[in-house]
């Protein structure tokens, strides 16, 4: 049981230091590959039928200023959105360019 | 008769679609399940007559927003006999899931994939015959904007038509609870039918967002846009509303006044002073309504409103608004009346309902022809535009406050993730019908409610008989004499009192009730303005007619629009209320500093 325990807390640690790149971490022009949206159901629904899925590539085209919302593109499709919407954005750590 | 409903995703050329194939027989109408009016037309599909409704456009029927929980209460209460979807054929990657799901439901569909001229210039291909075979539903390639693609769209329509079945809403109901995954259908039908180049060759798009969403140039030139903008509305507006002015005033000393002649004097004066001045006050909203949404149309479809949203966010997201809400402000500056009407772009009720709230306060053109005339009358050359100045700046700082106020009581469930659709350039039929629809639908929901007002107000200063117009006898006197004790400690006498009663008609018609109640005009009627207030009452004065109701077709309208007593009246009574601490604070501090 313990052996068990300290698995789930190393493999947290990694996983934590692997540390995913948020959205709202991107500078503008670049882009990275989405790897998992943590928003409460209705927002996830409505970001899942704008394009936010796994694994498509997401592009950051300009963000405002005074921490205003973002600009991104998903495949054809520009959105705009909030940063705290970004903040629950997960990006593969190794895809971003 | 055979039901058809209109769905598709927003952003879709659904509305275009609807509008051209309804025309102008297109009405507002309630619908069990659903607390929104919607909009529905109906036309002939192969020799019979059919209703089609527009449904608001949706992403998800699973969805948690107030549109997507109404196309699902629609669905679930109404039986249909056929769905028609209209996505965007340029953005199939993503919006078939709708497709996918309507036809999980059971719903009998035909699939509409618009902007094909869009797709075409992109270098969209999409095989029609193939999609038909894997979806097991008809689809056919339109482009609303243009009209292309319309006769086989129609023939597949009726074909479905004549052999699909009514639906059972019961039925629909069940399915609905049944959420299921539908990614892996989704990529194999895209996988065989659609490809899509990885970027759009839309060079314009990213080449204009440059320029209009530039960190310094996209705020100025927004601005700079907003004003054109009314300005053009009331450069044109306003010989138009003079001219029908003209001649709804011909018609009444010419046909009207002759044909009622012989009527008793209350009679003739209910007749014409009531209902024929209510008739009038309605008139003159129209080709303001007309000319603001042929430009908001444009606004709108172009796809800047969605960019101006996007550079005022920053700012109005604090204030528990967005950045649309902004742009109805600073139109409110025109007219309250249409940029109420056009918070229906927003789609989440509480959002637009906090938008209507602080909407009014915006100094529209009606209280500036009142300010204009008591600043000229009371104060220095010097000092007038300062005290302009300062008007526009409590308006703005009172729609602030009152959003900052009443942003808990409203708070908005909607997230903001909105989309920038390319540049596009609107056709005339597009924003003509956009425009004929909104005059209908102001006629529709204000007619009764404003001449029913204006009637009212002209009891109110006319009678009991004998009384002199306006005069202190009349029941608005009484009701201003009654009102002494809370109106004398903001510097406001009986016959402004009067006049504050007939500026709830329309801020237009306070210079005359001025003229009437004083029995003068123009200069005379100043000097002897001048020569009755000193300049803090008459701001005290300009204070409450910027801040309390603007108009009864304001009101009107914020009841057509938020179908609800309970908020008319919140934004009825907390104006007014706002305005007398406002003025009783000014007028107060001001005579105690010894003015």
């Amino acid at each position: 049981l313990a052996k068990g325990f300290y698995y789930v807390i190393i493999r947290t640690i990694i996983i934590s230091d692997l540390g995913m790149v948020k959205l709202s971490a991107l500078k503008p022009g670049d882009s990275g590959v989405i790897a998992a949206v943590h928003s409460p159901e209705h927002l996830f629904q409505r970001l899942t039928a704008m394009g936010f899925r796994m694994g498509k590539r997401i592009e950051l085209l300009r963000s405002a200023a005074f921490a205003g919302p973002l600009h991104v593109r998903i495949g054809t499709t520009e959105i705009a959105l909030r940063r705290h919407v970004a903040q629950q954005i997960d990006l593969h750590p190794s895809s971003t360019e | 008769m055979k039901r058809v409903a209109l769905l598709g995703m927003p952003n879709t050329g659904k509305s275009t679609f609807f509008n051209r194939i309804t025309g102008a027989s297109a009405r507002v109408a309630n619908w069990p399940g659903t607390t929104v009016d919607l909009m529905v037309g109906k036309i002939l599909v192969g020799g019979s007559m059919v209703e089609v409704i527009d449904l608001p456009g949706v992403y998800d029927l699973h969805g948690f927003s107030d549109d997507e929980r109404l196309v699902r209460h629609f669905l679930e209460n109404n039986s249909i006999d056929l769905v028609l979807i209209i996505l965007n054929a340029t953005q199939l990657d993503r919006q078939l899931s709708l497709a996918l799901q309507i036809k999980q439901l059971g719903l009998p569909a035909v699939l509409l994939l618009n902007m094909s001229d869009e797709a075409a210039r992109y270098g969209v291909s999409i095989d029609i015959r193939k999609m038909t075979e894997l979806l097991t539903m008809p689809v056919a390639l339109i482009s609303a904007k243009y009209g292309a693609g319309y006769g086989e769209a129609w023939l597949t329509i009726s074909q479905s038509l004549s052999q699909s079945h009514t639906t059972q809403p019961e039925d629909v109901q069940t399915l609905l609870q049944l959420d299921n995954r539908l990614e892996a259908s989704m990529e194999t039908v895209l996988q065989q039918t659609v490809q899509i180049p990885s970027l759009l060759p839309d060079h314009l798009t990213p080449k204009l967002d440059s320029l209009i969403l530039h960190p310094w140039v996209g705020l100025p030139l927004f601005f700079t846009i907003m004003y054109l903008l009314f300005q053009s509305v009331f450069t044109l507006g306003a010989p138009l509303q003079a001219g029908l002015g003209t001649i709804l005033e011909n018609f009444r000393v010419l046909a009207l006044e002759p044909l009622f002649q012989g009527l008793p004097v209350p009679l003739y004066g209910f007749l014409l002073d009531g209902l024929y001045n209510g008739v009038g006050t309605v008139a003159s909203f129209v080709p303001l309504i007309i000319l603001f949404f042929l430009f908001m149309a444009f606004v709108e479809d172009t796809g800047y409103m969605s960019r101006a949203a996007y550079m005022m966010d920053t700012f109005m997201s604090r204030l528990g608004l967005d950045g649309r809400s902004f742009v109805m402000m600073l139109m409110g500056f025109g007219c309250n009346v249409p940029a109420l009407m056009g918070t229906r772009i927003m789609r989440s009720r509480p959002l637009r309902l906090l938008t209507m709230l602080v909407i009014p306060f915006s100094l529209c053109s009606a209280r500036l022809q009142v300010f204009v005339f008591f600043i000229a009358a009371l104060f220095s050359q010097q000092s007038a535009p300062l005290v302009l100045f300062s008007l526009y700046l409590i308006s703005f700082l009172i729609a602030f406050g009152t959003a900052l106020l009443f942003r808990g009581r409203f708070t908005n469930n909607e997230p903001f993730v909105i989309e920038l659709p390319p540049y596009r350039l609107p056709t005339w039929k597009q924003m003509g019908l956009r425009a004929w629809h909104e005059v209908h639908h102001f006629l529709h929901r204000a007619t009764k409610f404003i001449i029913g007002g204006v009637v009212l107000i002209w009891l109110l200063t006319h009678f009991p008989p004998g009384a002199q117009p306006a005069g202190v006898e009349t029941w608005a006197g009484v009701i201003g004499s009654a009102l002494s004790p809370v109106l004398t400690p903001i510097g406001i006498d009986l016959q402004l009192a009067i006049t504050l009663i007939f500026g709830f008609v329309a801020k237009e018609i306070v210079l005359g009730a001025l003229a009437v109640i004083y029995g003068m005009e123009g200069n005379a009627l100043s000097g002897l303005i001048a020569h009755q207030l000193d300049w803090v009452q008459a701001y005290s004065f300009m204070l409450f007619t910027l801040v309390y109701t603007p108009c009864l077709s304001t009101v009107a309208t914020l009841y057509g629009e938020s179908k609800s007593w309970g908020y008319t009246v919140l934004a009825v009574l907390w104006p007014l209320g706002l305005a007398w601490i406002l003025c009783f604070i000014f007028y107060q501090t001001v005579r105690a500093l010894g003015y």
